[in-house]
Protein backbone atom coordinates (compact mmCIF):
# COMPACT_ATOMS: atom_id res chain seq x y z
CA UNK A 1 0.00 0.00 0.00
CA UNK A 2 2.26 2.71 0.95
CA UNK A 3 4.26 2.19 -2.68
CA UNK A 4 1.03 2.69 -4.44
CA UNK A 5 0.15 5.82 -2.50
CA UNK A 6 3.94 7.36 -2.67
CA UNK A 7 3.25 7.17 -6.58
CA UNK A 8 0.12 8.65 -6.53
CA UNK A 9 1.10 11.30 -4.02
CA UNK A 10 4.06 12.64 -5.93
CA UNK A 11 4.82 14.59 -2.78
CA UNK A 12 8.15 16.30 -2.02
CA UNK A 13 8.64 14.25 0.99
CA UNK A 14 10.93 16.61 3.00
CA UNK A 15 8.28 19.52 2.66
CA UNK A 16 5.38 17.63 3.89
CA UNK A 17 7.73 15.59 6.15
CA UNK A 18 8.89 18.68 7.95
CA UNK A 19 5.52 19.98 7.97
CA UNK A 20 3.99 16.86 9.29
CA UNK A 21 6.57 16.81 12.56
CA UNK A 22 4.25 18.95 14.60
CA UNK A 23 0.95 18.67 14.51
CA UNK A 24 -1.59 17.69 12.12
CA UNK A 25 -5.47 16.34 11.87
CA UNK A 26 -7.51 14.78 9.08
CA UNK A 27 -11.30 14.04 8.88
CA UNK A 28 -13.27 12.67 6.75
CA UNK A 29 -17.08 11.73 5.82
CA UNK A 30 -17.99 8.62 4.17
CA UNK A 31 -21.48 7.57 3.01
CA UNK A 32 -22.03 5.46 6.45
CA UNK A 33 -19.61 7.55 9.35
CA UNK A 34 -17.07 10.24 9.79
CA UNK A 35 -13.68 9.22 11.22
CA UNK A 36 -10.86 11.92 12.64
CA UNK A 37 -7.40 11.10 13.09
CA UNK A 38 -5.46 13.28 14.96
CA UNK A 39 -1.33 13.81 15.95
CA UNK A 40 -0.22 17.12 18.01
CA UNK A 41 2.25 17.59 20.39
CA UNK A 42 -0.71 19.38 22.75
CA UNK A 43 -3.90 18.24 21.69
CA UNK A 44 -6.34 19.57 23.56
CA UNK A 45 -9.85 17.46 23.91
CA UNK A 46 -12.67 19.28 25.21
CA UNK A 47 -16.24 16.95 25.99
CA UNK A 48 -19.12 18.83 27.04
CA UNK A 49 -22.77 16.02 27.51
CA UNK A 50 -25.59 19.39 27.36
CA UNK A 51 -28.32 16.43 27.56
CA UNK A 52 -28.07 13.12 28.26
CA UNK A 53 -27.08 11.07 24.50
CA UNK A 54 -25.37 13.95 23.10
CA UNK A 55 -21.34 14.94 23.09
CA UNK A 56 -19.77 17.80 21.79
CA UNK A 57 -16.54 17.41 21.33
CA UNK A 58 -14.00 20.10 20.27
CA UNK A 59 -10.36 19.25 19.16
CA UNK A 60 -7.52 22.03 18.76
CA UNK A 61 -4.77 20.95 17.06
CA UNK A 62 -1.51 22.77 15.98
CA UNK A 63 -0.68 26.39 17.55
CA UNK A 64 1.12 27.79 20.86
CA UNK A 65 0.15 25.95 23.53
CA UNK A 66 -1.11 29.44 25.39
CA UNK A 67 -3.05 30.04 22.64
CA UNK A 68 -5.35 26.88 22.89
CA UNK A 69 -5.17 27.37 26.44
CA UNK A 70 -6.59 31.14 25.72
CA UNK A 71 -9.15 29.34 23.62
CA UNK A 72 -9.64 27.04 26.02
CA UNK A 73 -10.83 29.28 28.53
CA UNK A 74 -13.00 31.39 25.89
CA UNK A 75 -14.46 28.22 25.31
CA UNK A 76 -15.20 27.50 29.54
CA UNK A 77 -16.75 31.34 29.38
CA UNK A 78 -19.18 30.85 26.60
CA UNK A 79 -20.36 27.97 28.32
CA UNK A 80 -20.63 29.48 31.54
CA UNK A 81 -22.65 32.39 30.46
CA UNK A 82 -24.76 29.77 28.55
CA UNK A 83 -25.73 28.43 31.59
CA UNK A 84 -26.56 32.20 33.12
CA UNK A 85 -28.94 33.43 30.27
CA UNK A 86 -29.90 29.98 28.66
CA UNK A 87 -29.28 26.13 29.94
CA UNK A 88 -26.46 24.08 29.07
CA UNK A 89 -28.76 21.80 27.09
CA UNK A 90 -28.83 24.47 24.87
CA UNK A 91 -24.63 24.54 23.90
CA UNK A 92 -24.79 23.07 20.09
CA UNK A 93 -21.43 22.19 18.44
CA UNK A 94 -22.63 24.66 16.16
CA UNK A 95 -22.68 27.31 19.10
CA UNK A 96 -19.15 26.58 19.32
CA UNK A 97 -18.53 26.83 16.04
CA UNK A 98 -19.82 30.20 15.57
CA UNK A 99 -18.10 31.45 18.63
CA UNK A 100 -14.71 30.18 17.50
CA UNK A 101 -15.22 31.20 13.67
CA UNK A 102 -15.53 34.48 14.90
CA UNK A 103 -13.13 34.59 17.53
CA UNK A 104 -10.34 33.69 15.19
CA UNK A 105 -11.61 36.26 11.95
CA UNK A 106 -11.09 38.90 15.16
CA UNK A 107 -8.11 38.19 16.85
CA UNK A 108 -5.44 40.26 15.47
CA UNK A 109 -2.75 37.80 16.45
CA UNK A 110 -3.81 34.57 14.98
CA UNK A 111 -4.98 36.83 11.82
CA UNK A 112 -1.03 38.22 11.48
CA UNK A 113 0.67 35.21 13.23
CA UNK A 114 2.61 32.48 11.44
CA UNK A 115 0.40 30.24 10.11
CA UNK A 116 1.75 26.68 10.81
CA UNK A 117 1.68 28.00 14.49
CA UNK A 118 -1.78 29.08 14.80
CA UNK A 119 -4.41 27.18 16.33
CA UNK A 120 -7.37 25.04 14.01
CA UNK A 121 -10.47 23.30 15.31
CA UNK A 122 -12.44 20.36 14.54
CA UNK A 123 -15.79 20.13 16.29
CA UNK A 124 -18.07 17.82 16.43
CA UNK A 125 -21.91 17.19 17.94
CA UNK A 126 -22.66 14.21 18.08
CA UNK A 127 -26.40 13.37 19.09
CA UNK A 128 -28.16 9.88 18.14
CA UNK A 129 -30.25 11.10 15.34
CA UNK A 130 -27.12 13.01 14.07
CA UNK A 131 -23.88 14.00 13.64
CA UNK A 132 -22.48 16.95 12.13
CA UNK A 133 -18.78 18.25 11.91
CA UNK A 134 -16.66 21.67 11.87
CA UNK A 135 -13.22 22.56 11.17
CA UNK A 136 -12.04 25.76 11.35
CA UNK A 137 -8.49 27.50 9.80
CA UNK A 138 -6.48 29.06 12.22
CA UNK A 139 -8.02 32.62 10.31
CA UNK A 140 -11.68 31.84 10.70
CA UNK A 141 -12.59 30.49 7.53
CA UNK A 142 -14.62 27.50 8.75
CA UNK A 143 -16.92 24.79 7.07
CA UNK A 144 -19.08 22.38 7.50
CA UNK A 145 -18.35 18.30 6.54
CA UNK A 146 -21.71 17.44 4.85
CA UNK A 147 -21.42 15.19 1.93
CA UNK A 148 -19.97 11.73 1.49
CA UNK A 149 -16.23 12.42 0.20
CA UNK A 150 -15.73 15.80 2.46
CA UNK A 151 -12.36 16.09 4.01
CA UNK A 152 -10.31 18.20 5.68
CA UNK A 153 -6.88 18.41 6.54
CA UNK A 154 -5.92 20.93 9.48
CA UNK A 155 -2.40 21.85 11.02
CA UNK A 156 1.25 22.67 10.20
CA UNK A 157 0.78 21.79 6.78
CA UNK A 158 1.02 24.20 3.59
CA UNK A 159 -2.62 24.32 1.34
CA UNK A 160 -0.60 22.74 -0.89
CA UNK A 161 0.52 19.81 1.07
CA UNK A 162 -3.09 19.56 2.73
CA UNK A 163 -4.42 18.94 -1.04
CA UNK A 164 -1.84 16.49 -1.60
CA UNK A 165 -2.77 14.48 0.87
CA UNK A 166 -6.15 14.54 0.93
CA UNK A 167 -5.94 13.90 -2.88
CA UNK A 168 -4.11 10.90 -1.76
CA UNK A 169 -6.35 9.72 1.02
CA UNK A 170 -9.24 9.87 -1.15
CA UNK A 171 -7.68 7.46 -3.55
CA UNK A 172 -8.05 5.07 -0.98
CA UNK A 173 -11.52 4.02 -0.73
CA UNK A 174 -12.12 3.47 3.03
CA UNK A 175 -16.05 3.07 2.93
CA UNK A 176 -15.60 -0.19 1.59
CA UNK A 177 -13.34 -1.33 4.40
CA UNK A 178 -14.03 -1.91 7.96
CA UNK A 179 -14.31 0.70 10.77
CA UNK A 180 -10.79 -0.17 12.09
CA UNK A 181 -9.14 -0.95 8.39
CA UNK A 182 -9.85 2.70 8.01
CA UNK A 183 -8.33 3.49 11.13
CA UNK A 184 -5.12 1.30 10.24
CA UNK A 185 -4.58 3.13 6.85
CA UNK A 186 -4.76 6.59 8.12
CA UNK A 187 -2.21 5.57 10.42
CA UNK A 188 -0.37 3.86 7.66
CA UNK A 189 -0.33 6.32 5.58
CA UNK A 190 1.16 9.03 7.81
CA UNK A 191 4.07 6.72 8.69
CA UNK A 192 4.47 6.71 5.26
CA UNK A 193 4.70 10.88 5.06
CA UNK A 194 7.68 10.14 7.64
CA UNK A 195 4.68 11.10 10.48
CA UNK A 196 5.10 9.29 13.82
CA UNK A 197 3.88 9.56 17.20
CA UNK A 198 0.84 9.28 19.28
CA UNK A 199 -2.74 9.35 17.08
CA UNK A 200 -5.72 9.40 18.24
CA UNK A 201 -8.69 7.90 16.33
CA UNK A 202 -12.74 8.37 16.19
CA UNK A 203 -14.91 6.67 14.05
CA UNK A 204 -18.91 7.95 14.43
CA UNK A 205 -21.67 6.26 12.70
CA UNK A 206 -23.83 8.05 10.85
CA UNK A 207 -27.32 6.99 11.65
CA UNK A 208 -30.71 8.43 10.36
CA UNK A 209 -33.42 6.96 12.71
CA UNK A 210 -31.19 7.51 15.52
CA UNK A 211 -31.53 4.71 17.58
CA UNK A 212 -28.55 2.31 16.38
CA UNK A 213 -25.53 4.00 16.93
CA UNK A 214 -22.81 2.64 17.61
CA UNK A 215 -20.29 3.73 20.29
CA UNK A 216 -17.23 5.77 18.87
CA UNK A 217 -14.02 3.63 18.68
CA UNK A 218 -11.37 6.02 20.29
CA UNK A 219 -8.08 4.33 20.04
CA UNK A 220 -4.38 5.50 20.75
CA UNK A 221 -1.58 4.18 19.11
CA UNK B 1 -35.40 46.38 25.69
CA UNK B 2 -32.00 48.09 26.04
CA UNK B 3 -33.31 51.27 26.44
CA UNK B 4 -35.15 50.17 29.31
CA UNK B 5 -32.58 48.40 30.57
CA UNK B 6 -30.21 51.85 30.42
CA UNK B 7 -33.08 53.63 31.34
CA UNK B 8 -33.24 51.63 34.43
CA UNK B 9 -29.17 51.61 35.04
CA UNK B 10 -29.19 55.46 34.79
CA UNK B 11 -32.04 56.05 37.22
CA UNK B 12 -31.34 53.38 39.89
CA UNK B 13 -27.21 52.89 39.48
CA UNK B 14 -26.01 54.82 42.35
CA UNK B 15 -23.93 54.85 45.12
CA UNK B 16 -23.85 54.74 48.98
CA UNK B 17 -25.96 57.38 51.02
CA UNK B 18 -27.23 58.44 48.25
CA UNK B 19 -29.03 55.23 46.36
CA UNK B 20 -30.86 54.63 49.72
CA UNK B 21 -32.34 57.91 50.21
CA UNK B 22 -33.67 58.18 46.64
CA UNK B 23 -34.73 54.36 47.12
CA UNK B 24 -36.74 55.77 50.40
CA UNK B 25 -38.24 58.71 48.66
CA UNK B 26 -39.14 56.47 45.72
CA UNK B 27 -41.34 54.23 47.64
CA UNK B 28 -42.63 56.64 49.44
CA UNK B 29 -43.96 58.57 46.65
CA UNK B 30 -46.95 55.53 45.81
CA UNK B 31 -47.78 53.29 48.06
CA UNK B 32 -49.51 49.55 46.88
CA UNK B 33 -53.25 51.66 47.47
CA UNK B 34 -52.75 54.74 45.93
CA UNK B 35 -53.84 56.21 42.43
CA UNK B 36 -50.70 56.72 40.87
CA UNK B 37 -50.20 52.73 41.06
CA UNK B 38 -53.84 52.17 40.22
CA UNK B 39 -54.11 54.23 36.89
CA UNK B 40 -51.66 52.29 34.63
CA UNK B 41 -53.06 49.66 31.79
CA UNK B 42 -52.97 46.55 32.91
CA UNK B 43 -53.68 42.94 32.67
CA UNK B 44 -56.67 42.29 35.50
CA UNK B 45 -56.19 38.82 35.22
CA UNK B 46 -56.31 34.93 36.11
CA UNK B 47 -54.05 32.65 33.92
CA UNK B 48 -53.51 29.70 34.89
CA UNK B 49 -51.48 26.52 33.76
CA UNK B 50 -53.18 22.71 34.75
CA UNK B 51 -51.15 19.56 34.09
CA UNK B 52 -52.88 16.52 33.04
CA UNK B 53 -51.83 12.98 32.19
CA UNK B 54 -49.49 13.37 29.07
CA UNK B 55 -49.40 17.32 28.75
CA UNK B 56 -50.62 20.95 30.42
CA UNK B 57 -53.52 22.74 29.85
CA UNK B 58 -53.48 26.90 29.93
CA UNK B 59 -55.85 28.93 30.21
CA UNK B 60 -56.81 32.53 30.39
CA UNK B 61 -59.58 35.01 31.24
CA UNK B 62 -60.25 38.16 28.55
CA UNK B 63 -59.85 41.55 30.71
CA UNK B 64 -57.52 44.11 30.04
CA UNK B 65 -58.52 47.64 32.87
CA UNK B 66 -57.19 50.65 33.21
CA UNK B 67 -58.29 52.31 36.84
CA UNK B 68 -61.91 51.48 37.04
CA UNK B 69 -62.57 51.23 33.22
CA UNK B 70 -62.51 48.25 31.71
CA UNK B 71 -60.23 48.68 28.50
CA UNK B 72 -60.88 45.58 26.28
CA UNK B 73 -62.54 42.28 27.11
CA UNK B 74 -61.10 40.36 24.42
CA UNK B 75 -57.60 40.30 24.86
CA UNK B 76 -55.84 36.78 24.65
CA UNK B 77 -53.12 36.68 27.49
CA UNK B 78 -52.09 33.06 26.50
CA UNK B 79 -48.77 33.28 24.52
CA UNK B 80 -47.42 31.03 22.24
CA UNK B 81 -43.26 31.14 21.85
CA UNK B 82 -42.02 28.03 20.02
CA UNK B 83 -44.03 24.57 18.85
CA UNK B 84 -44.38 23.26 22.36
CA UNK B 85 -44.13 26.71 25.05
CA UNK B 86 -46.44 29.61 25.96
CA UNK B 87 -46.44 31.93 28.74
CA UNK B 88 -49.86 33.64 30.29
CA UNK B 89 -49.29 36.54 31.97
CA UNK B 90 -50.62 39.35 34.21
CA UNK B 91 -50.17 42.65 35.48
CA UNK B 92 -49.26 45.78 33.66
CA UNK B 93 -49.63 45.91 29.91
CA UNK B 94 -46.16 47.10 28.99
CA UNK B 95 -44.11 44.92 31.02
CA UNK B 96 -46.20 41.76 29.52
CA UNK B 97 -45.55 43.19 25.90
CA UNK B 98 -42.16 43.36 26.73
CA UNK B 99 -42.01 40.20 27.95
CA UNK B 100 -43.87 38.65 25.00
CA UNK B 101 -41.44 40.58 22.22
CA UNK B 102 -38.45 39.68 24.13
CA UNK B 103 -39.07 35.89 24.87
CA UNK B 104 -40.58 35.22 21.58
CA UNK B 105 -37.53 37.27 19.60
CA UNK B 106 -34.92 35.23 21.46
CA UNK B 107 -36.34 31.88 20.99
CA UNK B 108 -36.99 32.90 17.32
CA UNK B 109 -33.44 34.17 16.81
CA UNK B 110 -32.18 30.59 18.66
CA UNK B 111 -33.83 29.17 16.18
CA UNK B 112 -32.76 30.30 12.90
CA UNK B 113 -29.03 30.72 14.21
CA UNK B 114 -28.66 27.24 16.13
CA UNK B 115 -31.42 25.26 14.16
CA UNK B 116 -32.90 24.12 17.79
CA UNK B 117 -35.54 25.15 19.63
CA UNK B 118 -34.56 26.75 22.64
CA UNK B 119 -34.57 24.65 25.84
CA UNK B 120 -37.61 24.77 28.55
CA UNK B 121 -34.81 25.41 31.01
CA UNK B 122 -33.17 27.92 28.70
CA UNK B 123 -36.35 29.47 28.02
CA UNK B 124 -36.91 29.59 31.89
CA UNK B 125 -33.45 31.29 32.98
CA UNK B 126 -33.91 33.78 29.89
CA UNK B 127 -37.17 34.96 31.05
CA UNK B 128 -35.71 35.44 35.08
CA UNK B 129 -33.31 38.29 33.13
CA UNK B 130 -36.16 39.75 31.44
CA UNK B 131 -37.77 40.18 35.09
CA UNK B 132 -34.75 41.19 37.03
CA UNK B 133 -35.12 44.52 34.37
CA UNK B 134 -38.40 45.23 36.29
CA UNK B 135 -37.87 44.93 39.76
CA UNK B 136 -38.71 48.55 40.67
CA UNK B 137 -42.05 47.96 40.08
CA UNK B 138 -42.40 45.26 42.70
CA UNK B 139 -41.30 47.69 45.53
CA UNK B 140 -44.16 49.95 44.92
CA UNK B 141 -47.20 47.74 43.59
CA UNK B 142 -48.48 44.37 44.74
CA UNK B 143 -47.08 41.37 43.74
CA UNK B 144 -49.12 40.40 40.84
CA UNK B 145 -49.40 44.18 39.05
CA UNK B 146 -46.10 44.20 37.43
CA UNK B 147 -46.38 41.51 35.04
CA UNK B 148 -45.90 37.71 36.64
CA UNK B 149 -45.52 35.17 34.21
CA UNK B 150 -45.75 31.56 34.05
CA UNK B 151 -44.10 29.25 31.29
CA UNK B 152 -45.83 25.94 30.00
CA UNK B 153 -44.13 23.33 28.31
CA UNK B 154 -43.51 20.02 27.01
CA UNK B 155 -40.41 19.22 27.76
CA UNK B 156 -38.84 17.30 24.31
CA UNK B 157 -35.87 16.31 25.78
CA UNK B 158 -37.72 15.12 29.33
CA UNK B 159 -40.85 14.05 27.64
CA UNK B 160 -42.96 15.41 29.75
CA UNK B 161 -44.83 18.28 30.81
CA UNK B 162 -43.70 21.38 32.68
CA UNK B 163 -45.21 24.11 34.37
CA UNK B 164 -42.62 27.07 35.86
CA UNK B 165 -43.84 29.77 37.97
CA UNK B 166 -41.84 33.43 38.15
CA UNK B 167 -41.79 35.10 41.78
CA UNK B 168 -41.65 38.56 41.72
CA UNK B 169 -37.75 39.31 41.81
CA UNK B 170 -37.08 36.53 39.39
CA UNK B 171 -36.77 33.33 41.14
CA UNK B 172 -38.75 30.67 39.56
CA UNK B 173 -40.11 27.13 40.78
CA UNK B 174 -41.12 24.28 39.53
CA UNK B 175 -44.92 23.37 41.10
CA UNK B 176 -45.65 19.92 40.67
CA UNK B 177 -49.39 20.09 39.13
CA UNK B 178 -50.65 23.81 39.08
CA UNK B 179 -49.63 27.49 38.74
CA UNK B 180 -50.79 30.65 38.21
CA UNK B 181 -51.21 34.18 38.39
CA UNK B 182 -53.62 37.48 38.57
CA UNK B 183 -55.71 39.23 40.67
CA UNK B 184 -58.26 36.44 40.44
CA UNK B 185 -55.55 33.57 41.35
CA UNK B 186 -56.49 33.55 45.00
CA UNK B 187 -60.18 32.64 44.48
CA UNK B 188 -59.64 29.69 42.51
CA UNK B 189 -56.02 27.83 44.03
CA UNK B 190 -58.29 25.59 46.15
CA UNK B 191 -60.95 25.11 43.76
CA UNK B 192 -58.74 23.36 41.54
CA UNK B 193 -56.38 21.84 43.96
CA UNK B 194 -59.52 20.06 45.75
CA UNK B 195 -60.44 19.04 42.50
CA UNK B 196 -57.11 17.92 40.54
CA UNK B 197 -56.21 14.18 40.29
CA UNK B 198 -53.01 12.39 39.16
CA UNK B 199 -54.23 11.01 36.06
CA UNK B 200 -57.36 13.67 35.02
CA UNK B 201 -57.46 13.31 31.24
CA UNK B 202 -57.03 16.03 28.86
CA UNK B 203 -61.10 16.39 28.48
CA UNK B 204 -61.40 16.35 31.98
CA UNK B 205 -58.32 19.31 32.09
CA UNK B 206 -60.03 21.52 30.03
CA UNK B 207 -63.47 21.07 32.25
CA UNK B 208 -61.35 21.90 35.42
CA UNK B 209 -59.85 25.06 33.43
CA UNK B 210 -63.15 26.46 32.77
CA UNK B 211 -65.00 26.17 36.10
CA UNK B 212 -61.85 27.76 37.53
CA UNK B 213 -62.65 30.77 34.89
CA UNK B 214 -66.32 30.51 35.92
CA UNK B 215 -65.37 31.14 39.48
CA UNK B 216 -62.69 33.67 39.18
CA UNK B 217 -65.36 36.02 37.39
CA UNK B 218 -67.53 35.26 40.02
CA UNK B 219 -64.83 36.42 42.54
CA UNK B 220 -62.33 38.59 41.13
CA UNK B 221 -63.88 42.27 39.45
CA UNK B 222 -61.06 42.65 36.95
CA UNK B 223 -61.71 38.84 35.77
CA UNK B 224 -64.02 38.71 32.78
CA UNK B 225 -67.26 36.64 33.41
CA UNK B 226 -67.01 33.43 31.39
CA UNK B 227 -70.66 33.67 31.03
CA UNK B 228 -70.26 37.00 28.54
CA UNK B 229 -67.49 36.02 27.28
CA UNK B 230 -65.18 32.87 26.85
CA UNK B 231 -61.27 32.96 27.97
CA UNK B 232 -58.89 31.52 26.09
CA UNK B 233 -57.61 27.62 26.70
CA UNK B 234 -54.62 25.95 25.21
CA UNK B 235 -53.06 22.89 25.26
CA UNK B 236 -49.56 21.59 24.69
CA UNK B 237 -48.89 18.06 24.73
CA UNK B 238 -46.46 15.65 22.65
CA UNK B 239 -47.92 16.92 19.41
CA UNK B 240 -47.01 20.21 20.67
CA UNK B 241 -49.39 23.68 21.42
CA UNK B 242 -52.54 23.73 20.06
CA UNK B 243 -56.01 25.78 20.96
CA UNK B 244 -58.90 24.29 22.31
CA UNK B 245 -62.27 25.70 20.18
CA UNK B 246 -64.97 28.41 21.31
CA UNK B 247 -66.85 25.11 20.58
CA UNK B 248 -65.70 23.02 23.10
CA UNK B 249 -65.23 25.96 25.78
CA UNK B 250 -68.72 27.24 25.09
CA UNK B 251 -70.43 23.00 25.79
CA UNK B 252 -68.35 22.71 28.97
CA UNK B 253 -69.51 26.50 30.37
CA UNK B 254 -73.03 25.61 29.46
CA UNK B 255 -73.14 22.46 31.31
CA UNK B 256 -71.24 23.70 34.30
CA UNK B 257 -73.34 26.80 34.79
CA UNK B 258 -76.58 24.38 34.95
CA UNK B 259 -74.54 22.83 38.12
CA UNK B 260 -73.38 26.32 39.79
CA UNK B 261 -76.55 27.39 41.55
CA UNK B 262 -74.20 29.47 44.22
CA UNK B 263 -72.04 30.90 41.35
CA UNK B 264 -75.18 32.14 39.72
CA UNK B 265 -76.61 33.64 42.59
CA UNK B 266 -73.62 34.96 43.15
CA UNK B 267 -73.02 37.13 40.33
CA UNK B 268 -76.89 37.26 38.96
Amino acid sequence: MSNQLAEHLEFKSEQIGSALADSMGVILRNKNRIGVVLRSRNLIRLFYEPEKGRTIIVWAVCGFSSERRTLEAEISALTNELKVVFSPKDLSGLMIYDFLSSYLSNNFYARYSYKPLAVEFIIGDVKPSSVNFYVINHDGRSRELKNEGDINIIGCVSDEAKETLAKAILSLPPKDRPLKGIYKNFISLLGDLHYVGDFTGMFFNITAGGDKTKKPITETT
Amino acid sequence: MSFSRNFLKAKFTITGEEKMNRLVQFVGQAGPNQGNAQQGIKSSTVVFAIKYKGGVVVAGDRRTGGGYDIISDTSVKVFKLTPFSCIACAGYCNVISFIEENMSTVCNVFLGSYGQELSTDGQAHFLKTLLESWWFFFVRNWHWTPGLPILATYDVQLDRPRIIAFDYDGYFYEPPFFAGTGCGFDSIKGLVIDRWKSDISEEEAINLAVRAQIHSGAGSLGVSDSRIVLPTIALIDKSGFRWVGEGIIRGHRDELIKGMEGVTCLIS
